[in-house]
């Protein structure tokens, strides 16, 4: 089940309804079953799969938790987050290695029923379990739950396709509450989830097709269309990813909880290493916490190099963990070298920069992260290396001849609708930050408009679905 | 929690759809005669004695009724299966007309395509039209709900009710499409279509199914003359054709039919410069092959109706 | 507490952190000084692994709290 369809919006209000005819436990039970039924929708036997991965993973955490000898609990937690691992690479890689490989050794690629697809929210289930494994050999938190409830952490059908990864910490007991939301929090959650859809269906599929075109080379050579294709391609990852969280995390408050943030308005960020406190921050954090720093205590004593190394590292599996392309990796690359950069130069520019008037300084660090973010997005977007030097290549052989113009000629009569369209997120954005409780139905009626008359169809799912 | 703001806010909502709706599907859907859906409608109001021309973008394309002389008119549409054609067809061949039909003929309807959704939505009133979304599961429960149900085609209705009354791109008389900014001929580009097409494969690779039915349209109404064409293809299209002694077989078959012509022009000679790519006539060409055509459907029209006349007098 | 002790953590917290007016107490938290992240934290324990000749375990690194803490840990390990 898409959460960007009617059928989803259905689901909610059946739970809902069900859920507050339920009693105390009752109600757990209500949104246990709903998340089982979510991810049965997409697959029964991959659904077993990942009950059988919370069955492990909630044994090594309560015997982690208990205080056995140091090797022992080593074992466990090691064993564990080799299996959780072992899982995540075989779904996500081995497919394709799988067909790669047989192309190359007889020259046809298995048939696709042959197969198999990637489980619906593999990557996001294994972080959230390592991360819950991994707390629990640290000794920073405790499991003292059952494991019904350790299933329902593990699946709760908002945020399992594609996150926000939760923590167990702040979000297990507000699973098992079993009270019902306040109305405050209900009219939130379905103000987010309006949103959201505004985001995707009016934003993110309009400029899908102009970045679309752009990327197959439509537009030939010109400077100016590349130049537009990758800002528009920055704005539709932005507006396509935080649409998906905004109706995760609404769906979430709809049932009165509350997800961690995932994005804090990246776009303001004066440094690509604030950019990465503010965006995709479940996933930056969980890097930081679980990778980056255990492996720069490990190699702290490189000093400086040790923390450029392992920023690089971690970006390289931030990379590859999107797919296993070089695109892809050159794209985590770039990140760890300008964090570095920024690392290394950080003293050096503080005295230099405080001659310069604050907003200045601010202004041009914006502008340079957000450039920064847009060009490395190329890499993102781009279907293999070639293609996105093909676009840089247009970016600095300055050719202003024409490229604009086709542009927008191709599609004359969309061309003011889709300014209508992207500039009308700026007001919804204002009034979604003003909305009250009050409001809440004008705001809903506002966007659903926009949505019926502006909204495009678009064959594209989440772009974050897929990883 | 205050219901009424709820409540006002949705019946704002279902006001502002409902007229928005009516407003389109009165004011500009089918007030665009030279639109996808204004030609469908044209052919539910025909009654007269025009020739009705069926057949994907190559039919749409190649054939201009007023080249060709003809009192006809083009339904052709893009990227269309003969699925969509067989319904045009039986809406065609319900009326009580005698006219003769010219369809244009595919080789094969492997990746059957129903073309833009956005012309059957506001077609929903036709069951023939419900069932045609059905067997593509294209059906959405949303085309059922006035209001909502043009969701995302918005865009497409205004552009070409725009394009309409601007004449900015094309221009469109009796269903054929003229480009009005067609690019200028260049060998390179048509270089790397025919580069493109011989490394696919082209050939006659039938669904029998459609073969039946389009048989059983023909047999079924003996009163018209159908003319089956194909219509010129770049010859790089036959390099690699596969099942040639099939389609043989198949245009025999037809061609037993009493009330059929097939014109097979599909290896017409013509030159480099006529071809959009290797299926496609350019402007120029399209007029050339339109005349060709409408002298060749005369001097049939013509044969036949001396014929019919002979056996009248035969039968006396 | 050891003045030795303090003064030399203290004058390590300035140096990373480039901030010669820091004062530390013992709840001062990470949060609250400026520039003390994830990345400084590490270059701090570096700093101070060499300063004080004491090894600390990944795990007690990642556990430290507030400034009252890594004192702690410090002396605990230099006895």
């Amino acid at each position: 089940m898409r959460i960007d369809t009617a059928l989803f919006l259905l689901f909610l209000g059946v739970i809902a309804v069900v859920q507050a005819m339920m009693p105390g436990r009752g109600r757990v039970v209500a949104l246990l079953c709903a998340s089982l039924i979510f991810y049965a929708v997409s697959s029964v036997s991959y659904l077993i799969l990942l009950l059988g991965l919370c069955g492990l993973n909630y044994w090594a955490a309560l015997s982690l938790s208990q205080n056995l000898d140091q090797r022992r609990r080593t074992w466990v937690f090691t064993g564990t987050v080799l299996v959780n691992l072992a899982v995540l690479i075989f779904f996500k890689y081995a497919a394709d290695v799988i067909t790669q490989g047989m192309l190359r050794w007889n020259g046809h690629a298995p048939a696709a029923e042959a197969g198999f697809a990637v489980p619906l929210g593999i990557s996001y289930f294994t972080f959230q379990m390592l991360a819950c494994v991994t707390d629990a050999y640290r000794q920073t938190w405790r499991i003292d739950h059952g494991f019904t409830n350790f299933v329902l952490f593990g699946l709760f059908f908002p945020q399992i396709s594609s996150g926000p990864i939760p923590r167990a910490g702040p979000l297990l007991p507000q699973l098992v509450g079993g009270d019902l939301p306040v109305v405050e929090d209900r009219l939130e959650g379905v103000r987010l989830i309006a949103f959201g859809f505004f985001k995707k269906y009016v934003v993110a599929n309009r400029i899908n097709e102009y970045v679309t075109d752009v990327f197959k080379d439509q537009f030939g050579t010109g400077t100016l269309a590349a130049l537009i294709g990758c800002c528009l391609n920055a704005l539709q990852i932005y507006a396509d990813f935080s649409g998906y969280v905004d109706i995760a995390i609404g769906s979430a408050l709809f049932f009165g909880i509350r997800l961690a943030p995932n994005f804090d308005r990246p776009f303001l960020s004066t440094s690509v290493t604030e950019f990465w406190r503010r965006w995709h921050m479940t996933l930056s954090f969980w890097l930081r916490d679980y990778l980056y720093l255990p492996l720069l205590i490990r190699i702290r004593i490189l000093g400086k190099s040790g923390v450029v190394l392992a920023i690089i590292i971690t970006f390289a599996v931030c990379g590859i963990w999107h797919g296993l392309t070089w695109t892809f990796l050159l794209f985590g690359i770039a990140q760890g070298l300008a964090l570095s950069a920024e690392i290394l130069t950080k003293s050096w520019r503080t005295k230099r920069l405080k001659r310069l008037p604050e907003n200045v300084v601010r202004w041009s660090g914006r502008f340079y992260t957000l450039g920064f973010f847009a060009l490395s997005q190329v890499l993102f977007r781009a279907a293999n290396v070639p293609q996105a030097l093909w676009i840089y290549g247009r970016l600095i052989h300055l050719n202003f001849s024409g490229g604009l113009a086709q542009l927008f000629a191709a599609r004359p009569f969309f061309f003011a609708l889709d300014c209508v369209a992207i500039g009308s997120w700026v007001g919804v954005a204002y009034f979604h930050r003003r909305a009250t409780s009050r409001s809440t139905p004008w705001f809903v009626f506002l966007c659903g408009l926009l949505i019926i008359f502006l909204g495009r169809l678009g064959s594209a799912h989440f772009i974050y679905a897929k990883f | 929690m205050k219901w009424k703001g709820w409540i006002l806010a949705l019946m704002a909502f279902a006001a502002i759809c409902i007229l928005a709706d009516l407003a389109f599907t009165y004011g500009i859907i089918f007030r665009t005669p030279t639109s996808d859906i204004g030609r469908i409608n044209h052919l539910y109001h025909e009654h007269g004695d025009e020739i009705p021309i069926f057949g994907s973008s190559k039919a749409h394309g190649n054939y201009s009724p007023d080249a060709m002389g003809l009192n006809a008119f083009n339904y052709g549409f893009d990227g269309i299966s003969y699925e969509v054609t067989d319904v045009l067809l039986q809406i065609e061949l319900a009326k009580s007309k005698t006219t003769p039909i010219i369809i244009e003929l595919q080789h094969n309807d492997l990746a059957a395509d129903l073309g833009d959704q956005s012309r059957c939505v506001p077609l929903m009133f036709d069951a023939r039209i419900r069932q045609l979304l059905k067997r593509f599961h294209a059906m959405e429960w949303r085309y059922y709900l006035p209001g909502i149900r043009y969701f995302g085609y918005y865009d497409w209705y205004l552009k070409d009710y725009m394009s309409e009354r601007m004449q900015l791109t094309h221009n469109i008389t009796k269903g054929y499409k003229s480009e009005l900014h067609q690019l200028p001929f260049s060998q390179a580009r048509l270089d790397d279509y025919v580069s493109k097409r011989l490394q696919i494969t082209s050939g006659y690779f039938p669904n029998e199914d459609q073969n039946r039915r389009l048989i059983g349209h023909i047999t079924e109404h003996p009163e018209r003359l159908f003319f089956l064409v194909y219509s010129p293809y770049h010859p790089s299209y036959f390099a690699h054709f596969q099942n040639g002694e099939q389609l043989k077989l198949f245009d025999e078959k037809l061609k037993a039919l009493p009330n059929v012509v097939l014109i097979d022009w599909s290896q017409m000679h013509f030159p480099d410069e006529f071809f959009l790519d290797t299926l496609h006539l350019r402007h120029e060409a399209a007029m050339e092959f339109s005349r060709k055509m409408g002298d060749k459907i005369r001097e049939v029209l013509r044969e036949r109706s001396g014929e019919a006349t002979v056996e009248k007098s035969k039968g006396k | 507490m050891s003045d030795n002790l303090w003064n030399g953590l203290t004058t390590v917290f300035r140096e990373a952190l480039d901030n010669d007016s820091l004062t530390l107490t013992e709840g001062t938290t990470a949060k609250e000084v400026e520039g003390w992240d994830s990345i400084t934290h590490v270059l701090i324990v570096v700093a101070v692994e060499k300063k004080f000749r004491v090894k600390f375990t990944a795990g007690e690194i990642q556990r430290l709290q507030n400034v009252g803490e890594f004192a702690a840990l410090i002396r605990s390990k230099q006895v």
